[in-house]
């Protein structure tokens, strides 16, 4: 019953109607692909790393201002960098430390390009991979699960010039890569050819182990074995009751932070925790987010007011044919529920009608930026949140409608 | 006539306060919210050379880049560029890439920090061809381009930090592992985009230091921005090579335009296997329209603008509906006017005229809307970016470069808002010129 006349009201007062259409129209287009990309981004933030307990895992990088001493006698270095990692061993809470001159996770380096093009003899696909320097200690330092073959035995591991062309030649690389370069095949003892032309030999594979490069390479990494003589890098294992505590994390923090410059004055030292580093990697991505959050919530805000003010000035302009109802036998719910039903009409109507909107945008948005592919659910989402706007927002006007009197409408006529 | 409409006009926007503010308000923030995509978008569209314009190419020699255009390799690995620079002879040449390095004082100054910064290091012809402005001293030397010298030119920021932005000419500070001798400084240098090298991220600043490419025998130098040769592995031959460096010639003529053409076809027609399978020469006007990396950016901040172009399209949306009411509730005004002798154009611009006067202010209100949001962006960005990154972006004189408002820009803005303000008007004050006199003063 209330259909029909709220579609007669529709054909006597089109152009407010029309208003309030597109106004949801825009605004649920707009909403969709903001939820969908908030959700690819803390779907990302929340990914699965391979690592054991990341909150216990730091990174220190130790590196010279340029003074020349990465040019020193090997056994010089080798001696410096176990002092280093002597004073870090030292600090309490610390569980264990290992060499990663070629990459932390997530870290975004620019003295280090730990990036590289790997393929595998018979498939013409070149995979790009992070690369990770590692030692036997790295597996239990980062806590990854081997699901085929081994890890590296401290024999594999050398002092080398150079990780990318002396390190290995074993490497251990993750699933991901090792189904893009082999598919269904056995990884293990397969020969592997790196960016460089350089062969190494797959001696093992883990689950998964987060990748510096964002999505969709951000499960392809490998590590190769070898410390590097101009090591930068270490990665650093907090013990599980120090790591449960934010304020001991931080103290530990702290602690090694003011050690390694004590002990290096005339070096930049940088301590990171894994979960800034993860956070930093994604900027990019909540950048973008900032970005389109913030002019949603204005215009989630926008559109409210919006419908407040059309329902009121509806209100307005209905007054009489309220009254009217009213001294029919209207009751104040049923004029409550009209109205309410009204703006529930038009808004499924608008949502309806956004939604080509919506697949035009995010064609465009999935284009530029490489995610925030829709779903299902990012539709029911943002049309249940956009009924409940519309809602809202009209209470109080639909609320002063049932307020009229009968008598108005004898008043009006006279 | 018009007096007695500004009057009128400037009435009803004081007798509606809250409404005004609204209008107003709704304005400066759908425009303000628009416009630093389209500043940041307008900013990389356009070639930054005033001077060599039109006589500066960027060529292209390598391996046919994969993906949907035909494109030779962005930039070429450092043995296929001097192959290159040797092809093409006489030709005015610019050739480079870039670092990163900690510069510092020397002898060493316990008190400055190093700085960390990205280094160009190139050959003495880019700097005329770029247009650099140099501010103290000189480009260094041809013989300087041969051999290892360690000279250099700094950029502003670079100079200030080091030296307190005084003239440094002379003076030496340590680049990475060695220390080298400032020949020239540059005065502020605002390139974008920076057309010579765009960058992955498409908004690359001019260097802070710029040193010579002595034929990339340059030591501890090494290349930043790189990929691994692109193309079919199976046929390249230089395996494992990385392309890092970028190549531009000035050509003042036609006739030098064909021959680099003919000199680079010759160079990839060889039958050895070893030779790049294909060149292209874009000029500075067509690179910014070619550029992949500026290509991504672009995309990024249409899909920015397109959305920000909702939001304001529903703050016009609510103005219709906001004006619509105010032209009903001020319908008896309205007859008592036309009663009185106004006509329906008359009406019609009194409306217009009063939204077009809060459309102005909006837009003018916009200009800081935009400034503030344009702030916020770069503060989130650099916020977002590793620390390293952060140091660098924050440089004195380097800040917001992308951000320049021009005239064009401010006319824009203006013109937006003020068209914003007309259209929301249009259709209600069309309503009040069509209002039935006698129905609305007798309601009265």
């Amino acid at each position: 019953m209330y259909l029909a006349d709220i579609l007669r009201s529709f054909r006597r007062a089109p152009g407010g109607t029309l208003l309030l259409l597109v106004q949801v129209g825009f605004t649920f287009a707009v909403l969709v692909n903001v939820v969908a990309l908030f959700d690819s981004y803390y779907r990302q933030l929340n990914k699965d790393s391979g690592i054991r307990n990341e909150a216990g895992v730091l990174a220190a990088t130790v590196r010279g201002y340029g003074e020349g001493w990465e040019n020193a006698p090997p056994g010089l270095l080798h001696m410096q960098h176990e002092r280093t990692k002597e004073i870090i061993r030292g600090v309490t809470g610390v569980e264990s430390v290992s060499y990663a001159h070629e990459g932390v996770p997530y870290q975004l380096s620019m003295h280090v390009q730990n990036t590289d093009r790997l393929t595998a003899p018979g498939n013409p696909l070149d995979v790009v991979n992070t690369r990770y320097s590692a030692e036997a200690s790295t597996l239990d330092l980062l806590g990854l699960d081997i699901v085929a073959g081994r890890w590296f035995y401290p024999s594999d591991v050398q002092w080398v010039s150079s990780i990318a062309h002396n390190g290995g030649p074993d490497i251990v690389i993750s699933q991901a890569t090792a189904q893009a370069l082999f598919g269904d095949g056995d990884p293990i003892g397969r020969d592997i050819v790196t960016g460089n032309g350089r062969k190494l030999n797959v001696i093992g594979v883990v689950r998964t182990v987060a990748a510096v490069n964002w999505p969709p390479l951000d499960e392809h990494a490998y590590f190769i074995s070898g410390k590097a003589q101009n090591n930068t890098g270490f990665l650093i294992r907090l013990n599980d009751a120090i790591a449960r505590q934010p304020e001991h994390r931080h103290a530990v923090f702290v602690e090694l932070k003011s050690r390694l410059e004590e002990a290096y004055p005339d070096k930049e030292i940088v301590v990171e925790t894994i979960e800034g580093l993860k956070t930093t990697n994604l900027g990019r991505f909540f950048l973008i987010n900032a970005i389109v959050g913030g002019v949603s919530i204005l215009l989630v805000l926008v559109t409210g007011l919006g419908n407040y003010g059309q329902m009121s000035y509806m209100v307005v302009r209905r007054t009489r044919q309220i009254a009217i109802r009213r001294a029919l036998g209207a009751t104040r719910s049923s004029i409550f529920n009209y109205h309410l039903l009204e703006v529930m009409v038009i808004s499924l109507t608008g949502i309806a009608l956004g939604s080509v909107l919506m697949t035009l945008i995010n064609d465009v948005i999935v284009n530029a930026v490489g995610y925030g592919e829709m779903s299902l659910d990012h539709f029911v989402l943002s049309a249940a949140f956009l009924l409940l706007v519309s809602g809202v927002s009209v209470v109080m006007p639909v609320a002063r409608a049932t307020r009229v009197s009968p008598a108005v409408a004898a008043q009006l006529a006279n | 006539m018009t007096s007695l409409a500004i009057e009128i006009a400037i009435k009803r926007i004081l007798r509606t306060p809250g409404i005004s503010l609204l209008v107003v308000g709704a304005l400066a923030i759908g425009v303000g919210l628009v416009m630093p995509m389209v500043t940041l978008y307008y900013n990389i569209s356009g070639n930054p050379m005033s001077a060599n314009g039109d006589t500066t190419y960027r060529v292209l020699v390598g391996e046919p880049r994969s993906g949907e255009d035909s494109m030779p390799a962005i930039k070429m690995d450092s043995d296929l560029a001097l192959r290159v620079m040797d092809v093409l002879g006489e030709t005015r040449q610019a050739v480079s890439y870039s670092s990163f390095q900690n510069v510092r004082n020397a002898p060493d100054d316990p008190i400055t920090r190093p700085m960390f910064t990205e280094v160009r290091v190139t050959t003495r012809g880019f700097f005329t061809m770029f247009d650099a402005p140099v501010r103290y001293g000189s480009i260094w030397s041809d013989v300087d381009d041969q051999k290892i010298n360690n000279v250099a030119v700094l950029g502003h920021a670079t100079n200030v930090r080091l030296f307190g932005g005084e003239n440094s000419v002379g003076r030496r500070f340590r680049l990475g592992d060695d220390e080298y001798t400032v020949v020239g400084v540059l005065d502020r240098w605002p390139l974008v985009p920076r057309i010579y090298d765009i960058g992955r991220t498409g908004n690359a600043k001019p260097e802070g230091v710029f040193v010579p490419l002595s034929g990339f025998e340059r030591p501890g130098i090494e290349p930043f921005d790189f990929s691994f040769v692109a193309g079919d592995r199976n046929t390249r031959a230089r395996s494992g090579a990385v392309e890092f460096v970028t190549f531009w010639v000035q050509l003042n003529d036609a006739s030098s335009f064909e021959r680099v053409q003919k000199q680079l076809a010759m160079l990839t027609q060889s039958s050895t296997t070893d030779q790049p399978r294909s060149w292209a020469v874009y000029s500075a006007d067509d690179w910014v329209l070619m550029s992949p990396d500026l290509q991504n950016r672009k995309r990024i901040y249409r899909a920015f603008i397109l959305i920000n172009l909702c939001f304001f399209c529903v703050c016009l949306f609510n103005l219709l509906s906001l004006l619509l009411a105010k032209v009903f509730a001020q319908a008896s005004e309205t007859s008592l006017l036309r009663a009185l002798g106004a006509s329906r154009i008359g009406v019609f611009g009194t409306y217009m005229l009063e939204v077009a006067i809060l459309g102005v202010v909006g837009a003018v209100l916009s200009i800081f809307v935009s400034r503030a949001a344009m702030n916020g962006l770069y503060w989130l960005y650099v916020d977002n970016l590793p620390s390293k990154f952060q140091e660098l972006q924050m440089q004195e004189g380097t800040e917001l470069i992308y951000a320049q408002v021009d005239l064009a820009l401010l006319v824009m803005t203006l013109a937006t808002g003020l068209l914003g303000a007309l259209l929301s008007v249009a259709v209600p004050a069309l309503r009040a010129s069509q209002t039935h006199m006698a129905e609305h003063l007798k309601a009265s």
